[in-house]
C-alpha cells in the first residue's frame, strides 16, 4: 500500500483523538515502519497492523471505522490529485472512468501502486452498478470511500453491498 | 506520554519522512532521465530534425521532425542512412563531419524537394560504443527571408543590412557593402554607434522592437534602424538617407540667425535714432530759449550806444555843451539802458538754468542709452521690470511731453529674467508705436485727451506687461500681418521691429500680442515674459 494511505490514517487517528493516541497505535504495533512518505510502497501488513491496533486500543467496530476511513480518506485524496477529479461534473461518470483513467494515472503518480480493479456499470443517470474486485477485500473502505465521493459532488447516496465470491458488487444510487 | 515527548517524536519522524522524501524524488528523476520513453518524448519534441546512429552509423532512431522533413509517415522505414545523408545531399562535406561544426547543405526529401539545412554532429559513447547524434535545422524560413532581403534590399540605394544575435553582419545589400568599406573599413559596424549600447542593439535580436541612431557614413548622414525579428534571432538595418535634410535644416538655422541679426541690427539702429530724435527735442527746445536775432541786434545796438555815450561823456566839448536839459536826456537813457539790462540780465539767467537742466536731460538719456550699449552680449539676466519701463520712460518723455500724453503707470513689479537690451527696445518700441498711433489719429480726430497706460499683471511663472493708448488703433487685417518680416504700415518703417521684437520675446520664452479693436479704437500691446525664479 502507498504511504499517501499511511499518512491520510494518521491524519485519520489524530483528528478523531489526538498526537498521542498515534503515537501509542504505533508503539504497541510494533511495527518497524512508523515513518511512511507518500511515493513510497508499504507492505499491506504493516497498515491491517496498525488498524487492529488502533480498533483495539480506542475500541472500534472494524465496519465502521473502516467506513468512516474510507470517507475522510476521498476527501484528502481528490484534494492530493484534484486535477483528476476536478474534470468530472458527476460522481457517476468518475466511477466509470475509475479504472480506464483514473487508476492509470494514479499508477504514474505513484509508480508500483497496486490499484484494486473497478468494473461501473452505468444503470441511468442516478444508478450504478460497480464491481470491486481486489486482494486486499476491504469492502467497507470502498463503501466509505463512495460515501466521501457523493460528498465531494454534493450528492446524496444510498448503496448496499453483496459478495459474489472474491468480488464485491455495489448497487449505487446518488441523488 | 508527555506532550513534549509526542511533540519531539513527531518532529524526529517529520524529519526523517523528509529525509525520505528528498531521497525518493532524486531517485525518481534519476529514473526518469534513463528512461527511454522519456528520453524519445523529448528527441520527439526537438524542434530539429535528429538522426541517431550507431557506431556503424546504421539508424538507431529518427525524431518526428526529421520524418516531416522527409515527408515520410513516423515510424515508416527510411531509407538507408548514407542515402539519403550523403548521396541526397547537394552538397556534402569532402571531409568527414567534425563534431560541433554547423555545415550549411540541401537535404533531399522523398519528393525531391530541396530542403537548406544545418547538419551538426556530436558523439556520445555508451559502453564503449560510439554513438552519433546528427541534427538538422531547418532553414527553409530564414532561407526564404534572406533571399527576400536580398531582393529587395539588392537594388535600393539605401544602406540595408541583418544582423545576427551576435551583431554580426550576416547580409548586407551593395549600397551597404560600398559605403561601410568607404567611411569605415576597419571599424566593426556596432562600433560606429557611439549613442547607443551594443548591447540594447543585440537584446532586440531576443526581444523585438527597434532602435534609431544618426551616423556619419562618409559625408552623408543616415537614421540607421535596427528591427529585432525575435522569432529569428536577427536584426534588420535600415539606412534613412538625411543628408539633404540636415543640409536644409543648417541652411534654415542659418538663415534664420542672419534674419535675426539683422532685425537686432535694425532694432539697434531705430534704437539710436530715436534717442538721437529726443536729444535733437530737447536741443530745438534749448534753443527757443536761447535770445534770438532780434534781441541780439537790440543788445548790441544798446551796448555800442552805452560806448559812444561813454565816450561823449569823457569829451570835453561835450561836458562844455552839458546843459540841464542834455543831463536829463542823458539819466532818462540810463535809466532805459539799466532797465534794459536789468530785464535782460533775468531772460539769460532763465535761459542758462533751463539750459543746464535740458543739458542734464540729454546727459540722461546718452546714460542709459550707455548702459544698454555697453550690455554687448546677449545673455539673460534677472532685473526690475519697473526699472526698465522707467529708463524707456526717460529716454521718450520729451515725445510724450511735446504731445500733452497722460502717462498713467499701475506697475505691480516682478524680476524678470531676459535679455536686457532687447526688452528695452521692444518696450520703447512699444511707446513710440503708441505716441505715433496717437499723431495719427490726432490728425484725424483731434481727442482732448491722449494717455497711454502702462500696467502689468503677475501669473504665477510669468507678468504680463501692457501698454495702452487711445491713438488711432490697428485693422484686423494689419494685426494679423504685424509681425511677417519686412511688413510695415509706416512710410518709413522698416518691417524690422516689430518682426525683431517677436524674435527676441520668442528666443525669450516670453511673447508679444498686439491687440486692438480696430480703427480708433486705440491698441494694447501685451508682452508675456518669464519671471526670474527665486
Amino acid at each position: 500500500m502507498k504511504g499517501i494511505m499511511f499518512n491520510i490514517f494518521e491524519s485519520f487517528i489524530i483528528k478523531n483523538f489526538n498526537d498521542e493516541a498515534w503515537e501509542e497505535i504505533l508503539e504497541d504495533s510494533c511495527v518497524d515502519e512508523t515513518v511512511f512518505i507518500s511515493p513510497r510502497s508499504y507492505d499491506d501488513n504493516i497498515f491491517a497492523t496498525l488498524l487492529n491496533t488502533a480498533l483495539q486500543l480506542k475500541q472500534l467496530p472494524i465496519e465502521k471505522t473502516l467506513v468512516s476511513f474510507g470517507r475522510f480518506a476521498f476527501s484528502k485524496l481528490a484534494k492530493h490529485s484534484h486535477h483528476l477529479v476536478e474534470k468530472y461534473d458527476n460522481p457517476i461518470s468518475l466511477l466509470e472512468e475509475l479504472d480506464g483513467i483514473i487508476h492509470v494515472e494514479v499508477r504514474k503518480i505513484f509508480k508500483g501502486a497496486e490499484t484494486p480493479k473497478f468494473i461501473a456499470k452505468r444503470i441511468d443517470d442516478e444508478n450504478l452498478e460497480l464491481t470491486y474486485i481486489s486482494k486486499r477485500n476491504l469492502p467497507y473502505l470502498v463503501e466509505g470511500l463512495i460515501y466521501g465521493l457523493a460528498d465531494y459532488f454534493g450528492k446524496d447516496v444510498s448503496l448496499k453491498w453483496e459478495q459474489d465470491l472474491e468480488n464485491y458488487k455495489f448497487h449505487i444510487t446518488f441523488k | 506520554m508527555l506532550n513534549e515527548e509526542i511533540l519531539k517524536k513527531k518532529l524526529d519522524r517529520e524529519k526523517e519522512a523528509r529525509l525520505l522524501l528528498e531521497g525518493e524524488i532524486e531517485k525518481t528523476t534519476r529514473e526518469l532521465f534513463q528512461s527511454n520513453e522519456f528520453l524519445e518524448n523529448i528527441i520527439d519534441s526537438l524542434q530539429n530534425g535528429i538522426l541517431i546512429l550507431n557506431s556503424n552509423r546504421e539508424l538507431v532512431k529518427a525524431n518526428k521532425t526529421f520524418y516531416q522533413m522527409m515527408n515520410i509517415e513516423y515510424g515508416d522505414d527510411l531509407p538507408p542512412v548514407e542515402s539519403f545523408i550523403w548521396e541526397d545531399c547537394e552538397s556534402k562535406p569532402e571531409h568527414e563531419l567534425e563534431n560541433g561544426v554547423d555545415y550549411e547543405l540541401y537535404l533531399k526529401n522523398i519528393d525531391g524537394q530541396f530542403i537548406p539545412v544545418y547538419l551538426s554532429q556530436s558523439t556520445i559513447t555508451n559502453n564503449k560504443n560510439e554513438n552519433y547524434i546528427l541534427s538538422f535545422k531547418d532553414l527553409s524560413e530564414i532561407k526564404k527571408i534572406e533571399n527576400d532581403f536580398a531582393s529587395f534590399a539588392r537594388f535600393n540605394p539605401a544602406p540595408i543590412l541583418r544582423l545576427n544575435h551576435q551583431g554580426k553582419i550576416i547580409q548586407m545589400n551593395p549600397s551597404a557593402e560600398k559605403k561601410l568599406s568607404e567611411s569605415h573599413p576597419e571599424k566593426s559596424f556596432l562600433d560606429l554607434f557611439k549613442k547607443t549600447d551594443s548591447q540594447e542593439i543585440l537584446n532586440l535580436s531576443k526581444n523585438g522592437g527597434s532602435l534609431s541612431e544618426t551616423i556619419l557614413l562618409g559625408n552623408e548622414y543616415y537614421v540607421m534602424s535596427f528591427k529585432g525579428i525575435p522569432e529569428l534571432n536577427y536584426i534588420h538595418v535600415y539606412g534613412f538617407n538625411i543628408t539633404q535634410r540636415i543640409k536644409s535644416e543648417t541652411e534654415k538655422q542659418e538663415l534664420q540667425d542672419e534674419l535675426v541679426k539683422q532685425a537686432y541690427s535694425q532694432g539697434v539702429a531705430e534704437n539710436a535714432i530715436q534717442v538721437l530724435h529726443n536729444i535733437g527735442n530737447v536741443l530745438t527746445s534749448i534753443m527757443g530759449k536761447i535770445t534770438t536775432k532780434n534781441e541780439s541786434e537790440i543788445l548790441n545796438r544798446n551796448t555800442q550806444l552805452l560806448s559812444q555815450m561813454a565816450s561823449k561823456l569823457e569829451s570835453p566839448e561835450f561836458r562844455q555843451e552839458m546843459d540841464e536839459n542834455k543831463l536829463k536826456q542823458l539819466g532818462a537813457l540810463m535809466k532805459e539802458l539799466s532797465s534794459y539790462f536789468q530785464s535782460h540780465q533775468s531772460i539769460f539767467f532763465e535761459a542758462n538754468n533751463y539750459i543746464a537742466k535740458e543739458c542734464k536731460h540729454i546727459g540722461d538719456i546718452i546714460t542709459t542709452q550707455q548702459q544698454y550699449a555697453n550690455l554687448k552680449t546677449q545673455i539673460k539676466s534677472k532685473f526690475s521690470l519697473e526699472g526698465i519701463i522707467q529708463d524707456c520712460v526717460v529716454m521718450h518723455e520729451h515725445r510724450i511731453q511735446k504731445r500733452n500724453i497722460n502717462l498713467i503707470f499701475d506697475i505691480n513689479d516682478a524680476e524678470v529674467f531676459v535679455e536686457k537690451i532687447g526688452l528695452s527696445q521692444t518696450i520703447s518700441n512699444a511707446i513710440v508705436n503708441a505716441v505715433e498711433a496717437m499723431d495719427e489719429d490726432y490728425a484725424l480726430f483731434q481727442k482732448d485727451y491722449y494717455y497711454i497706460v502702462i500696467y502689468t499683471k503677475r501669473n504665477e511663472d510669468s507678468v504680463e506687461l501692457f501698454i495702452e493708448d487711445n491713438g488711432i488703433g490697428i485693422e484686423e487685417e494689419v494685426l494679423n500681418n504685424l509681425f511677417k518680416y519686412g511688413y510695415s504700415t509706416k512710410e518709413r518703417g522698416s518691417g524690422f521691429g516689430l518682426h525683431n521684437c517677436a524674435n527676441y520675446m520668442k528666443n525669450n520664452g516670453g511673447k508679444i500680442e498686439i491687440l486692438s479693436g480696430g480703427r480708433g479704437q486705440g491698441a494694447i500691446t501685451k508682452l508675456t515674459l518669464p519671471m526670474a525664479k527665486e
